[in-house]
């Protein structure tokens, strides 16, 4: 495939590149920025090569969740080597992003916590199938493991997704009538 | 695919995320350009690196090769001793080595040896110091064992020569 043909399909996929790309990435932009600048290069460069076994886009995000998996051990590293690790330990909690108060909803800032606790891979078969809309077989290719190994990861990320939505609503729910009406809520003055 | 209601709600979660997250993507020709602009700055900090590798290298290799090319010959204080200690036992008891070996101790001039010669020769002197002692060791009354007729003994006969001839023949003139 010639550069310029690569380049074009890179570009029709940037937009759920990007998306995939902050996946892997904990929803942080500069990470996913980061790695998508590094995917791109070997993509055009040639260390990356296309073999038509599967789809572009399966192919593609399969080399971006592996880039940010090696730029994650890099950064681990190399924060290790700078002990900028026990300050984020001590700091803030890891699963928060960055930008809490930028989120529009409520509602969707708790998806995102709960998207966060859940475990890589469920959360992985989650996004691709929802965010990406791939089938199981596609997201199992993306993943490098087996269709029944995403299914079962698929189907516990859903349960585990709903367990933990329904937690952080019934909190959310207590706080904001904690707020609205405190004498309701025993204990609370 | 068939969406259950809670599939649905899922859809409609990451349907949210999604836009969210489009609109914080960067221009694709910007990210290709900080790419390029990534690989040029680390292909010239990497050809600094080696610069600076082969800098720092450079005159560690020099230094160590110039101590090993200047270091001063080992003092040959024993074999010099040694030597010195043996001509007159040598011309005594040069006999008792027999003519083939007396053949092959003549005066041949010292070979220049190599840095490398040189560093071999070192490990093993120690041990070519004790055989070479041990075999240069005469009992102090070999001497007085020997009678005039050794050297008519010690002397090979030729095919033609009279005892005369033979007689004459000292081990160090012979051949």
């Amino acid at each position: 495939m010639e550069s310029a043909e690569l380049k074009a399909l890179l570009e029709r996929h940037h937009a759920s590149t990007f998306g995939w790309a902050m996946s892997c990435c904990r929803r942080d932009p500069l990470e996913a920025e980061e790695v998508l600048q590094i995917t791109y290069l070997k993509v055009l460069e040639g260390k990356a090569r296309f073999n038509g076994s599967a789809s572009f886009k399966t192919w593609l995000f399969a080399v971006i969740r592996k880039t940010a998996s090696d730029q994650r051990r890099k950064n681990l590293l190399r924060a290790l080597l700078t002990l900028k690790v026990v300050e984020r330990w001590t700091g803030k909690d890891l699963d928060e992003p960055p930008d809490e108060s930028a989120y529009r909803s409520e509602i969707q800032s708790l998806f995102r916590r709960a998207l966060a606790r859940l475990p890589n891979r469920q959360r992985e078969a989650l996004e691709l199938v929802f965010y990406h809309e791939l089938n199981i077989q596609e997201a199992a290719a993306v993943m490098a493991v087996s269709i029944g190994s995403a299914r079962t990861h698929y189907e516990r990320g859903k349960k585990r997704l709903r367990q933990l939505l329904e937690e952080s609503e019934a909190l959310y729910e207590s706080d904001w009538r904690r707020k609205e009406n405190p004498a309701t809520i025993p204990g609370v003055e | 695919m068939n969406l259950t209601g809670e599939e649905k709600r899922i859809r409609q979660l990451f349907r949210g995320l999604s836009s969210q997250e489009l609109e914080q993507a960067p221009d694709f020709a910007a990210v290709l350009a900080s790419a390029n602009a990534a690989t040029v700055r680390s292909r010239n900090r990497s050809r600094s690196w080696k610069f600076a590798m082969a800098c720092s290298v450079l005159p560690a290799v020099l230094s160590v090769a110039m101590a090993i090319i200047l270091q001063p010959s080992r003092p040959q204080g024993n074999d010099a001793s040694r030597q010195a200690s043996t001509p007159d036992s040598q011309a005594q008891e040069a006999p008792a080595l027999g003519p083939l070996q007396a053949r092959a101790t003549p005066d041949v001039p010292p070979r220049k040896r190599g840095p490398r010669a040189r560093r071999q020769r070192r490990t093993s002197d120690p041990m070519t110091i004790a055989m070479k002692t041990l075999f240069a060791w005469r009992s102090p009354t070999a001497s007085l064992l020997k009678i005039p007729e050794d050297e008519l003994l010690r002397s090979l006969p030729r095919l033609g020569e009279s005892f005369q001839t033979i007689k004459s023949y000292s081990p160090d003139q012979f051949n």
